[in-house]
């Protein structure tokens, strides 16, 4: 039987980290182009009780909509005053990003409420132009 | 075998691949020449440089032309050809056509008028 999110009764606009909130987002400090950036998430709850808690991604780095990033395993239930992390990545482009990383939380109303967000920024490490294979035909003009 | 007579040129379409940084500055040099044990000599040549090399994550190709124009300065003969991918990180890149598969024509040359003359 799949596991269900366990609810916030009281659905709040939030926005503010209320019932969750964003303690960390780790990722490598700059990254090669193309390459996979592994990126860990962890989120506390605030509330009193057990609440259901998704994470969410997205990379800022000057196009729209943000690109997200994957999470495996992007929700869980979480005890009164616990955290967790939750591991996602995503393929680095060909620029600086600034990653946005946000908390949700499952409300009364059936619905997942953006709650906390925070940032980190991952460089744009330079890697050495490479060249091969030169081929040549010839022919008189 | 190509045959080349003064004022031709010769077209090299270049390729060659590419990854990681942008890059600026590489030039692709292209020589009609002799190829001998310690090198190739030179006689005439031509050099452009490379342009529009943008990041690319994975190997990309890229095809160049230069043109190499037949002057005087080459006399008549066989000679050989040599490109070089040259002022990029590492190693120049060389290729070498076929040996003796260009001949140039070389210049007209005149002799032996002869004339006869008679009243008509």
């Amino acid at each position: 039987m799949e596991q269900m999110p366990a609810a916030v009764p009281i659905v709040r606009t939030t926005g503010a980290g209320v019932y969750t909130e964003v303690i960390s987002v780790e990722a490598p400090a700059s990254a090669v182009a193309g390459s996979l950036v592994s990126v860990r998430v962890t989120i506390k709850n605030k509330y009193s009780a057990l609440i259901g808690i998704m994470v969410g991604g997205a990379l800022k780095y000057g196009v729209s909509p943000w690109p997200t990033i994957n999470f495996p395993n992007s929700w869980a239930n979480f005890p009164a005053g616990a955290s967790y992390y939750f591991d996602g990545s995503f393929i680095m482009p060909a620029f600086a990003v600034e990653i946005h990383a946000y908390s949700y939380y499952y409300g009364g109303d059936g619905s997942w409420h953006f709650d906390d967000e925070k940032t980190r920024n991952v460089s744009l490490e330079a890697a050495e132009a490479e060249f091969r294979e030169l081929s040549v035909n010839y022919t008189k003009v | 075998m190509i045959q080349l007579n003064y004022g031709d040129k010769l077209r090299f379409t270049c390729s060659f691949q590419h990854k990681g940084s942008a890059y600026t500055g590489a030039k692709l040099h292209a020589a009609i020449g002799n190829k001998g044990t310690f090198g190739f000599d030179e006689i005439i040549n031509n050099e452009t440089t490379v342009t529009g090399i943008i990041y690319d994550a994975i190997w990309q190709t890229y095809t160049v032309v230069i043109d190499v124009l037949i002057t005087s300065a080459i006399a008549g003969g066989a000679y050989d050809t040599m490109v070089k991918l040259m002022s990029i990180p590492g190693s120049d890149i060389y290729w070498y056509g076929a040996l003796g598969d260009i001949v140039i024509m070389g210049a007209a040359e005149f002799q032996s008028l002869s004339v006869n003359y008679n009243k008509p």
